[in-house]
């Protein structure tokens, strides 16, 4: 492989369905209020699991929070992977959802917002492995369908002070992302 | 081989939360959020995102590219350091999935490593109290 060839294929740009939007980062910072090490309990969702651990650490309030995940397991597992758009309407989409059944999670990262909804939200890329199998996989966790195994997860929390994310419409690339907006009335 | 070890002793300081849009650049997008925010030293944390392509080193001599779109960070971790003048230079590794499924790993190159949809960076604030070097393991 030349260096030639490696330039021109992974620093590729891609044009979006929408308007590029002027503002290319959104930045917001604040002295995070709490750090814990948390085991999440089997047979909740991620979602859930988070969305009660982040509670509990600030007394009750709704809270952002970006997690990392430590060990533990996963059962089920659901994730996708990104994929092309066959239909244009966004440069890149997501593949069918699979279940890979119990996981041994090796790694990864998540961030607890608000969704559209208004509900609890957490985006959660991870890899982990196939215990049966040995395979080693990776992706998108589905976080509502994604539940906690049997020995539990441990994860660290880091709450954003107080910083609120929100899942919000993006014109440029069609999808709805998190992004930040604001300070919370009780920041830090 | 020498056994000793060089420690850096010091606080954590602010929280970083940063969305990054498509098309910039995942390192160098790093740095450009540690001069928007003043930051000469800090630690990547629960970072997450897709590209375009990755372009990742093995090693000194390999670099390995794989396709998307999209290429999703599945693992990811690293720090912000300052060169001589004071800039910030960034190194991080990852985890990398592409759409087929395949599992890689490395150290990302950068300006090769364009956003795809979005990437939500976290950088914690490093305070340097003081630096010393001490044997391994103290």
């Amino acid at each position: 492989m030349s260096p030639e060839q490696v330039v021109w294929e992974s620093s590729r740009l891609l044009r979006h369905p929408g308007p590029v939007a002027r503002e290319r980062f959104s930045i917001l910072s604040d002295t995070a209020s709490e750090t814990a090490r948390v085991r999440l309990a089997g047979g909740q969702t991620l979602v859930g699991a988070l969305d009660k651990a982040v509670r509990r650490i600030c007394n009750g309030e709704v809270r952002a929070a970006a997690v990392t995940l430590i060990g533990g397991t996963l059962e089920p597992c659901v994730y996708c992977l990104a994929a092309p758009d066959a239909t244009r309407r966004t440069v890149a989409t997501y593949t069918p959802m699979r279940d890979v059944g119990r996981v041994r999670v090796l790694g990864g990262s998540a961030t607890l917002g608000i969704a559209l909804s208004g509900d609890p939200m957490v985006h959660c890329h991870a890899w982990f492995v196939e215990p049966e199998l040995g395979r080693v996989g990776g992706g998108h966790l589905d976080t509502c369908a994604t539940h906690i195994g049997a020995d539990g997860l441990v994860v660290r929390i880091d709450v954003l002070g107080g910083l609120m994310i929100r899942q919000v419409e993006d014109a440029e690339t069609n999808h709805a992302i998190f992004s930040p907006v604001g300070h919370s009335e009780a920041r830090a | 081989m020498s056994l000793q070890a060089d420690i850096e002793t010091g606080t954590t300081g602010r929280i970083i939360y940063a969305r990054v849009r498509p098309n910039e650049d995942l390192v160098q997008g790093i740095e450009k959020i540690c001069l928007q925010e003043g930051v000469s030293r800090c630690f990547v944390r629960g970072s997450l995102g897709s590209l375009n392509d990755a372009c990742v080193s093995l090693s000194d001599e390999t670099l390995q590219v794989l396709r998307g779109p999209a290429v999703e960070v599945v693992g990811m971790s690293g720090e912000v350091r300052p060169d001589a003048d004071g800039n910030p230079v960034a190194a991080v590794t990852g985890v990398l999935a592409e759409p087929g499924g395949r599992i890689c790993g490395g150290r990302f190159i950068r300006g090769q490593n364009p956003v795809c949809v979005t990437f939500e960076i976290v950088l914690e604030e490093w305070l340097v109290a003081d630096t010393a070097t001490g044997a391994a393991g103290a």
